[in-house]
């Protein structure tokens, strides 16, 4: 069942250009609360829906709706919104607690409330020692940790957040995924980049991946390998006690496209259009005694192979 | 691949919302909340535009015209002259004040300060601190502008203060302090104050619209500073098409324009002022025309 559009970020047909160059284009998505990442290498297009999502940047073609919300009322927008952007820029001569401070200031907040809801999102993020301290002088990642804080300071019920572990160190990246888990089982929106992707893997509830301006594939991380299926066969890692006798038995189905043996010859790695006629046909073996199977792995589920699938899938339809 | 194939989240539906932050008690709403976000505005501009490195040229400039008339105490004193009669100061006094104070001074000061309030953190890529605020676009704008009118009104006010100070100080000027404390020197102080303060606005204005719509302001600057210096050569009409003129017409004595000036009558004070603020409304609403149309696309900047 889909949520009602006034909890989506809904995308329709959205097409975004820097004059000639494309930024995105025709985009249709839909983002219900939970954590969703967007997947793609530099220059795919992440940030620019992020910016479009946030009312930083207007479409060129098409609409954006967030929670029901017209992006072109800041004065509504940004109470639902905090955004960590990319840029590492910051009003001159400002300390980390006058970042968060004064943003709150400007939403409206009174200076004791301000300070309050200053002195918790800093604490949250890790930065009260340091929050007195200019961030010119900040390291990278102390910087990220300050635009979250900033970010989540107003409570917002979508958080957009560019690359939001850049820079940080293992035990405060461990941190923020933490709060991202968080800030998601509270019913918000969580909408994260990052091309480190083993980490947004184990986190997403979902997956939009993105790449030269487009989204690719969209969904749960199973789901889109299960899309992708019909087109692209799923590979799997299988180690059994006679992989040349599996190998043979394997090329007599129509839906195994490849058969690899492994290099020290105890397993092999298959390729089938068909994952579900792949391990019935595995199950029989193993009950005819046929092989004896010790592990079956699929070898493509994680969004990196994912994505490398789609990727390369792409830069082969275009030679 | 088609791709955005809808997949809705297990158990999404169930989850409550977090809510937004509803304005409350805490939270103002209309004139209230504006006055509030333009005074936050007001004091980050202030500390971070204003009381740091980058606006010692402006207040340089602003010390011009006090170096100017301290070297012209100092030569005074040193030579042992008698000090200048206070009709005659006060003539030599417009002259500095018309000619240089607004004409040089206030102009590029305000160019120095309004420009840089909005195309200024464009360059220096953090005008989204501010646009990620949930701020409406027109009080942003009057926030800038307010905060940019405070720095730069006291910062003229009082330079144009020391430099009366200055020129009427008894040793440079003969009953300086009687001319400018109790007799008409006290009228035309007041007068020079209120033409700075509406130099600022209008000047203000226009070098805050410009920097919103021109990617490098230097060359429209430069264009109007011409416009504003060649103006006495004009047909009258046209000398009423310049802030300048409208600022002139306000000062307490006139000028002497040169052999080749064009006789323009003056704007009388009730047509002057209102002109210029009108001139200074228009500037901010094609100002907020840009700034509602703003995007945040720093790489092209």
């Amino acid at each position: 069942m889909s949520a009602p559009a006034a909890d989506r970020i809904v995308f329709a047909d959205v097409s975004k250009f820097y004059g000639e160059v494309l930024g995105v284009n025709r985009i249709d998505l839909e983002i219900g609360p939970g954590i969703t990442s967007l997947v793609g290498p530099n220059g795919s297009g992440k940030s620019t829906l992020m910016n479009l999502m946030a009312g930083l940047l207007r479409p060129t073609e098409g609409r954006i709706e967030l929670l029901g919300s017209d992006l072109g009322r800041p004065e509504e927008v940004y109470r639902l919104v905090g955004y960590c952007t990319q840029f590492d820029s910051y009003p001159r001569g400002i300390t980390g607690w006058d970042f968060v401070h004064l943003y709150l200031r400007l939403h409206g907040w009174p200076r004791a409330a301000a300070a309050e809801r200053a002195a918790r999102a800093i604490e949250r993020v890790g930065m009260a020692a340091a929050a007195g301290r200019r961030i010119a002088g900040y390291s990278k990642g102390m910087k990220q940790r300050i635009k979250l804080a900033q970010a989540i300071a107003h409570e917002p019920r979508v958080l957009i957040l560019d690359e939001p572990l850049n820079g940080l160190d293992p035990l405060a990246r461990a941190e923020a995924l933490e709060l991202f888990r968080a800030e998601a089982a509270a019913g918000k929106h969580v909408i994260l980049s990052s091309h480190v992707l083993h980490e947004v893997d184990e986190l997403s509830d979902r997956v939009v991946l993105v790449h030269g301006g487009y989204v690719v594939a969209e969904g749960a991380i199973e789901g889109v390998r299960e899309e992708m299926a019909a087109e692209r066969p799923l590979q799997v890692m299988v180690r059994c006690s006679h992989p040349g006798r599996l190998a043979a038995r394997l090329f007599a189905e129509d839906h195994v496209v490849e058969a690899q043996l492994d290099a020290d010859k105890g397993g092999l790695r298959v390729r089938t259009e068909n994952a579900e006629r792949f391990y019935l046909l595995l199950n029989r073996l193993a009950a005819e005694g046929a092989v004896e199977i010790e592990q079956v792995l699929p070898a493509d589920d994680d969004v990196q192979s994912v994505y490398r699938y789609l990727i390369s899938g792409q830069a082969q339809g275009a030679s | 691949m088609a791709g955005a194939t809808e997949r809705p989240l297990a158990g999404a539906a169930e989850r409550p919302l977090a809510g937004a932050v509803a304005p409350g008690p805490e939270l103002p709403a209309g004139l209230a909340l504006w006055t509030r976000q333009v005074g936050a505005m007001i004091g980050l501009e202030v500390r971070k535009t204003f009381l740091r490195l980058r606006a010692l040229p402006v207040i340089v400039v602003a010390l011009l015209p006090i170096v100017l008339l301290l070297l012209r105490l100092l030569a005074h004193s040193v030579r042992g002259a008698d000090p200048m009669p206070a009709g005659t100061m006060a003539s030599a006094f417009t002259l500095i004040y018309q000619l240089f104070f607004v004409r040089l001074v206030v102009f590029f000061g305000c160019f120095g300060i309004f420009t840089y309030l909005v195309r200024g953190e464009m360059a220096e890529r953090s005008l989204h601190f501010y646009l990620l605020a949930p701020i409406r676009r027109e009080v942003f704008l009057a926030g800038k502008f307010v905060a940019g009118c405070l720095a730069a009104g006291t910062l003229f006010a009082a330079s144009l203060l020391v430099q009366l100070g200055l020129a009427f100080l008894p040793q440079a000027t003969a009953g300086g302090a009687a001319y400018l404390l109790r007799g008409p020197g006290l009228g035309q102080a007041a007068a020079y104050l209120g033409v700075t303060l509406l130099a600022v606005v209008g000047y203000g204005a226009l070098f805050l619209a410009v920097g919103l719509w021109v990617r490098n302001p230097m060359i429209p600057a430069a264009l109007l500073l011409g416009w504003e210096w060649i103006n006495f050569l004009l047909p009258p009409v046209l000398q009423k098409l310049s802030v300048i003129h409208h600022l002139q017409s306000l000062c307490p004595l006139p000028v002497p324009r040169g052999p080749f000036a064009l006789p323009a009558d003056p704007t009388p004070p009730f047509l002057a002022v209102p002109g210029v603020l009108l001139l200074a409304a228009a500037l901010l609403w094609l100002a907020v025309v840009r700034v509602r149309r703003l995007e945040i696309t720093y790489a092209s900047e």
